[in-house]
């Protein structure tokens, strides 16, 4: 599952559009966007959809939430999205945005570009933090400030000299590295940030001419940031084959055989242990569970004799 | 930075910033390795720990002048302990050996420099061997040990040992393990070519079968490493042997497990004593006894070392 978080709607409109998401309209907090199939998925009646407790279990392909400007929007909103969708080893988050460029002799050569940010100085703090670079691709990288306020032309100024080994100023990505690292790891989160500014003149007053210039500079770059996200899905979901080690008819088996040979949780433990080991090591366990069956062996009426059938596997999958 | 002139180059505070941040994936970070460029703090030279053999010496230490590995062992102790897979290189060499050289003032010392990495992967980059080559041959009372799994290296563009006491300590393991387990790692042939031209050119060879792997067939696979080795290496050559079976902390299998769910040689049910996961003792005894018997056959007895179950 990708994440996707961005600080203003006109950031987002391009990634929403090409990705093909609609509104949750279940959700009044912040704006979410989720793909159709699951909003449709989700309004049916699908017993698929729901595990023992009843609670909904599917979780969309991808989200995209928009957060708010600031740090503390973007911390509240990620902390909140990640424990809604229960984010785990296999899913990635994707913070995108827009920044300024920090230094104004850089500027032209900056605009409109997208970068890879690959360290976050959280300016309130002082401290930085370090997403991994995993992702093999061809944008870019930058640093960034990440502050609490929007970035003037006359801090443009001060910053130039006080921030000189940063190249970006944003003002979320530090948070939303802080508060996706209860969830996920450094190789679960990437930054991207396309330059728009220098610094905000003081006498801006037009919005919607600012929120076209947003849009239109995000969708410039829409093809790489597809791109990028293609890769984020692909890791996600061989990181989630890899962790399925058992397919389903071995994973029946196992409940099956840890029912019928009474297994205390120790003896569970033991008996999923060599099974793993068994199958990654291409040895036909089953075959042997079945002749346990076969020869009446299987069920046993108590854990003592089960302790028979421990022994009969791990004899198998190991010496 | 000569050798990577594509890299992208982040200036951090303090190595640590990156290398213990929380939620890191070592199997992710492996396949695609930054370097961390750093200066070694606190202490520098450690006691040699449990789990590993003194080979006869009675101060045994260890350092570090480099953690984390280019080769990517499955089966390696490193997976469970650093919190990263990416590579630091300390390039404080000199103040680990001011260091070394206090401990020279008091004993003699048995240092290993290649535990927690293998530097002769990597030498052509650092350069560090050489430099433990020329200090050890300057410190009469220092006996080093180079414990590597590389193939082909280039002997000849290292300083000769006159002394002998700095020991090129190759693990050899059979073509299933290296083909498995072994990632990156030289082959069969590759360190067996190695460990000729060691020999020849008149450097201190020691051979650890250790950890030896259990693997299905091991007996035939360790069976046909042992013809090929003992044809083509003269046995009386070597310095000395040291025979092990695999075996580790209960603290980092726990998290090598969790990292590495598709690992056929992590998720093997090992047994557990007293923190330190370890083949059944049957097949412990089977392995190691049967290596030390074949060795028998070539090396005398009192230059086999096995790991015992006093030295744990």
């Amino acid at each position: 599952m990708i994440f996707i978080f961005t600080a203003l709607y006109p950031e987002a409109k391009p990634l929403i559009k090409i990705f093909g998401l609609k509104k949750r309209t279940d959700r009044t907090r912040f704006q979410q966007f989720v793909p159709e199939d699951y909003i449709k998925l989700m309004a049916g009646d699908n017993d698929g959809a729901r595990d023992e407790s009843g609670e909904k279990r599917i979780r969309p392909e991808i989200v995209l939430t928009v957060t708010g400007v600031g740090p503390v929007n973007a911390a509240a909103v990620v902390s909140s999205v990640l424990t809604e969708y229960d984010a785990s080893h296999s899913d990635q988050l994707l913070s995108f945005g827009t920044a300024a460029a920090l230094h104004k002799q850089q500027w032209e050569e900056k605009r409109e570009t997208l970068f890879l940010l690959n360290k976050l100085l959280d300016q309130n703090t002082d401290r930085c933090f370090y997403p991994d670079m995993l992702v093999r691709t061809s944008i870019p990288e930058a640093s960034a400030v990440t502050g609490s306020v929007v970035l003037t032309e006359r801090a443009v100024r001060f910053l130039d000299m006080a921030a000189e080994d940063y190249d970006l100023y944003d003002m979320e990505a530090a948070a939303v590295y802080q508060a996706g690292v209860f969830y996920v790891g450094p190789h679960q989160m990437s930054f991207l940030r396309v330059v728009t500014d220098s610094g905000i003149s003081a006498n801006v007053s037009d919005v919607r001419t600012l929120a076209q210039h947003v849009s239109d500079s995000v969708e410039r770059n829409v093809e790489q940031i597809l791109d990028y996200v293609e890769k984020l899905r692909l890791i996600s979901f061989g990181e989630k084959k890899r962790v399925d080690i058992l397919g389903d008819l071995e994973k029946k088996t196992v409940e099956k055989v840890i029912r019928d040979a009474h297994f205390s949780k120790v003896m569970q433990d033991q008996f999923i242990q060599y099974v793993k080991y068994g199958t990654l090591s291409g040895i036909n366990w089953m075959a042997e569970v079945e002749k346990l069956y076969e020869s009446g062996v299987l069920p046993t009426v108590d854990k003592r004799t089960g302790k028979k059938v421990l022994d009969v596997v791990r004899n198998v999958i190991s010496e | 930075m000569g050798h990577f002139p594509k890299a992208e180059i982040i200036k951090i505070d303090h190595y640590k910033d990156v290398f213990n941040r929380h939620r890191q994936n070592y199997v992710k970070q492996h396949e695609s390795q930054a370097l961390i460029l750093a200066v070694k703090q606190g202490t520098l030279v450690y006691p040699g720990a449990e789990v590993c053999q003194n080979m006869g010496h009675k101060h045994f230490y260890y350092t570090s002048c480099m953690m984390n590995c280019l080769f990517d062992c499955e089966y390696c102790y490193l997976k469970g302990m650093y919190p990263s897979g990416n590579m630091v290189i300390f390039l404080n060499l000199q103040d680990i050996f001011k260091e070394v050289e206090m401990l020279l003032s008091k004993h003699p010392v048995y240092l290993c420099v290649s535990y927690d990495t293998d530097l002769l992967a990597i030498e052509s980059l650092t350069g560090y061997v050489s430099e433990w080559i020329r200090f050890t041959e300057a410190h009469p009372d220092l006996t080093i040990e180079v414990r590597t799994k590389a193939g082909n290296i280039d002997f000849e563009r290292l300083p000769e040992d006159g002394s002998g006491r700095t020991i090129f300590a190759f693990t050899v393991s059979p073509d299933y393990v290296v083909e498995h387990y072994e990632h990156r790692t030289g082959s069969l042939d590759g360190r067996i070519e190695s460990i000729k031209r060691a020999v020849s050119m008149g450097f201190t060879v020691r051979l650890c079968f250790d950890p030896m792997i259990y693997c299905p067939d091991w007996k035939t696979e360790y069976g046909k490493m042992m013809d090929r080795l003992t044809s083509e290496i003269f046995m009386d050559r070597i310095n000395d042997v040291s025979v092990g079976s695999f075996r580790l902390s209960e603290e980092y299998l726990k998290s090598m497990r969790r990292n590495m769910p598709d690992s056929a040689v992590v998720q093997y049910p090992y047994q557990n004593d007293h923190g330190v996961y370890h083949y059944s003792d049957k097949l412990t005894e089977e392995m190691e006894n049967w290596m030390v018997c074949r060795l028998k056959e070539f090396v005398p007895e009192e230059r086999i070392f096995r790991w015992e179950e006093q030295d744990r």
